[in-house]
C-alpha cells in the first residue's frame, strides 16, 4: 500500500520526495488544496474506494502514515 | 438554493456524491476555515440536481459557482439545468486543469459559457541562499492603517471576477505575518506585493504597480524582492494570465517555467477579462 500511494504521490508533485520523513506535507508547502483533491480521486480509484466528505481534510493527507491510516479504514469497510 | 448551515452538510453532500463511484469531478478546494467564514456572512448556497451537488458564494454582482459531480457526463446533465433554473444569475466558476483541452471546459463551453480568461501557473525549483538584495527604504512592511487604502486599490484595478481578491481580514492577517510589502513614495502607496510562505514553497499571491508609477522600475524591485524572500525555499510559484506572452517571457527569465497547470475562468454571458 505504502508503494502505491508514493507512487500517487509522486504522480501529483515530482518535484518532492515523499518517502523522507516529514511531519505534514501541507504545511511543509508540498500539497495545497488542489492537490489533496487530486489525490483523493487518485486513491479512489487506485484502491476501488470512496472517501467520505467528513474524511477530506488536510490532516488526513499531512503525512504518508496518515494517509495509509485513512486507506485502512475504508479497506477493512 | 438553500443557504449552506454548516461546514458538515457540504461534507455530507459531497459524500453523497461520491458514493455513486463514476469518477466525480469537482472545482471545489476550499478548506473548512474559509468556507465556514462564507457560511458565517450568509453568502454560501446550495443546490443538488439529479447527481451533482452546486455550490455558489454569492458576490457584487455575480456567483461563484462550484460543483461536486458524480461524473463528468452528470455534470453535462446537469449545468444546463442550474442555468435555466436561475437565468438571471451570473455565474462565474474556476476550472483548475491539467491540460489546456479538457474535456470539463467543453463540457462548460457547450452549455452558456464562455472563457473569460485563462491562467497558467509558473514554478522554479531554486534554493538560493547566498541571494543578495539592496533594500529600499521605500520598501516598507504594510501597517494595520493601511489597510483600507490597499483595498481600495484592489476595487479599483482588480478585476474581481478574474481573481479571487482578498477581503480586509485577509489583509490584516498578511500585515500581520509580515508579508505584505508596500512601496511608497511620499507616503503614497505606489505598488505592493503580497506572498504565503508555506514550508518550502513561496506563493506570489498579488503584485501591483500603480498606473501613475510604471516603467520605474518598481515592479521589478518588488518582484526580485520577492525572489529574495523565496531564496531558502525549494519552490517559488504563482498563476499569470495565459495570454500574458510579454510577462511570461520575463519571468522564463528568471528561471520560471509553466506548469501543466491550468485555470479557466468561465462565465454565462458574452464577457472577457480586459487588461
Amino acid at each position: 500500500m505504502k508503494d502505491k500511494v508514493l507512487k500517487i504521490l509522486n504522480e501529483i508533485r515530482p518535484e518532492f520526495d515523499f518517502s523522507e520523513p516529514v511531519d505534514n506535507f501541507h504545511e511543509a508547502g508540498m500539497l495545497d488544496s488542489f492537490d489533496i483533491v487530486t489525490l483523493v480521486t487518485s486513491l479512489d480509484e487506485e484502491f476501488g474506494i470512496s472517501i467520505e466528505g467528513v474524511d477530506i481534510l488536510p490532516e488526513n493527507f499531512s503525512s504518508l502514515r496518515s494517509i495509509i491510516e485513512l486507506l485502512a479504514k475504508y479497506i477493512q469497510k | 438554493m438553500d443557504t449552506v448551515k454548516n461546514f458538515l452538510a457540504v461534507q455530507n453532500s459531497i459524500t453523497h456524491i461520491k458514493a455513486y463511484k463514476k469518477k466525480s469531478v469537482t472545482n471545489f478546494f476550499h478548506d473548512e476555515l474559509t468556507v465556514s467564514k462564507w457560511i458565517e456572512k450568509g453568502i454560501f448556497y446550495s443546490i443538488e440536481i439529479l447527481e451533482v451537488l452546486f455550490l455558489v458564494k454569492k458576490k457584487d454582482g455575480f456567483d461563484s459557482l462550484f460543483f461536486i459531480a458524480s461524473s463528468i457526463n452528470e455534470l453535462q446533465v446537469s449545468l444546463p439545468l442550474l442555468v435555466n433554473r436561475f437565468p438571471d444569475s451570473i455565474f462565474v466558476t474556476d476550472l483548475i486543469v491539467k491540460e489546456a483541452n479538457s474535456e470539463i471546459i467543453s463540457v462548460f463551453k457547450q452549455h452558456y459559457f464562455n472563457e473569460y480568461t485563462s491562467l497558467v501557473r509558473m514554478s522554479r525549483m531554486v534554493s538560493n541562499p547566498s541571494l543578495n538584495f539592496e533594500l529600499k527604504i521605500n520598501l516598507k512592511e504594510a501597517s494595520i492603517n493601511q489597510i483600507d487604502e490597499i483595498n481600495s486599490l484592489f476595487v479599483k484595478y482588480f478585476d474581481p471576477m478574474a481573481e479571487q481578491l482578498p477581503n480586509k481580514l485577509d489583509l490584516i492577517t498578511w500585515v500581520e505575518s509580515g508579508s505584505l510589502l508596500v512601496y511608497e513614495i511620499d507616503s503614497k502607496i505606489c505598488g505592493f506585493i503580497i506572498y504565503d510562505l508555506n514550508g518550502v514553497s513561496l506563493y506570489l499571491r498579488y503584485w501591483f504597480v500603480h498606473p501613475d508609477y510604471r516603467e520605474q522600475k518598481i515592479g521589478s524591485f518588488l518582484f526580485n524582492y520577492f525572489l529574495y524572500k523565496g531564496k531558502n525555499t525549494k519552490r517559488q510559484l504563482f498563476w499569470v494570465i495565459k495570454t500574458n506572452e510579454n510577462a511570461i517571457k520575463r519571468y522564463r527569465h528568471y528561471g520560471f517555467i509553466e506548469e501543466k497547470m491550468y485555470n479557466f475562468v468561465m462565465i454565462n454571458r458574452n464577457k472577457k477579462y480586459e487588461r
